[in-house]
């Protein structure tokens, strides 16, 4: 070890830090491809920044998605205690049974309504997904729960 | 039955004996089971909001009439029109909103949808029951 040779060590481990590293690597990922948009230049591209290729998701809406599966997730619990808790107001036979799977059904309701969107929303089409989520968040809130009601 | 049965058989003719036919006629069958049994679902709802709107506000009142008479006037809460209204019209508005958005949708989203808004429709149903029974103590 020559103490000349310290120095262009150092030198090569600077320039390897400000790499991105080899795209031969098997952990390299190609990100979204900007370049398929003919002979626009990237300035030229400021109001389409935002879109991606079909069926990839922004973070935002990543992280959106997360929270409002949180939310759904919280309220079928909910609903599952509130179901498990409630009594049958002296119904029998056909009634009751109806009564019961319409219990029932209020605990799959917040998964189906979380299911149900994502599978007709376009992952391109954020707002549309995030308004009929919001619309499910409201209108599914557990107030059997809350209220702890018996019919 | 016999305009549905001249569709099918209008669609039969167009399709010839390949087996788009017989695709054709079993997602037309689907989806017609599918609507009779989330119809029956959306009407038995409908009837269960439809008993409540009818029964409930003269149990309230009756109570009320009793409070008053005894002089606890601050017992006496407005009647839940508003919410007994909710439940009565949601399992409509949900199954035919359902059918709306489904429209030239592939059959099993549109089986999905409608599973989804009977869901809703019992959830908000179960909601307003809970809330009635035991904000008036019924």
């Amino acid at each position: 070890m020559s103490p000349e040779k310290n120095p262009v060590d150092h030198e090569l481990d600077d320039d390897e830090a400000l790499s991105w590293g080899e795209s031969a690597d098997s952990s390299y990922v190609e990100g979204p491809a900007r370049g398929h948009r003919g002979d626009e230049t990237a300035d030229d591209a400021d109001g389409d920044e935002d879109e991606l290729p079909e069926g990839v998701l922004s973070s935002g809406m990543l992280v959106a998605h997360g929270v409002f599966a949180a939310i759904l997730l919280l309220y079928t619990v909910a609903w599952l205690l509130a179901v498990t808790r409630a009594t049958a107001p002296g119904l029998a036979g056909a009634s009751l049974t109806l009564w019961h799977l319409g219990q029932w059904l209020a605990v799959f309701a917040p998964a189906l309504w979380f299911a149900a969107t994502l599978s007709l929303t376009p992952a391109s089409s954020a707002r549309r997904r995030v308004v009929w989520l919001l619309v499910g968040v409201i209108v599914l809130i557990p107030w059997q729960f809350v209220y702890g009601g018996t019919s | 039955m016999s305009d549905l049965a001249s569709a099918e058989s209008t669609s039969g003719d167009e399709a010839g004996e390949n087996g788009i036919m017989s695709d054709r006629s079993s997602t037309f069958v689907g989806w017609i089971t599918a609507l009779a049994v989330f119809g029956l679902l959306a009407a038995y709802f409908t009837w269960i909001g439809l008993q409540n709107v009818i029964t409930v506000p003269p149990l309230i009142s009756k109570n009320y009439s009793f409070y008053r008479a005894n002089g606890l006037d601050g017992l006496v809460k407005p009647l839940p029109w508003v919410q007994l209204i909710v439940a009565l019209v949601a399992p409509a508005v949900a199954y035919l909103g359902a059918v709306l958005i489904g429209r030239r949708r592939s059959l099993g989203r549109r089986i999905v949808l409608l599973l989804a808004a009977a869901c809703a429709a019992s959830a908000i149903s179960a909601s307003v029951s809970a809330y009635v029974t035991s904000t008036y103590q019924l």
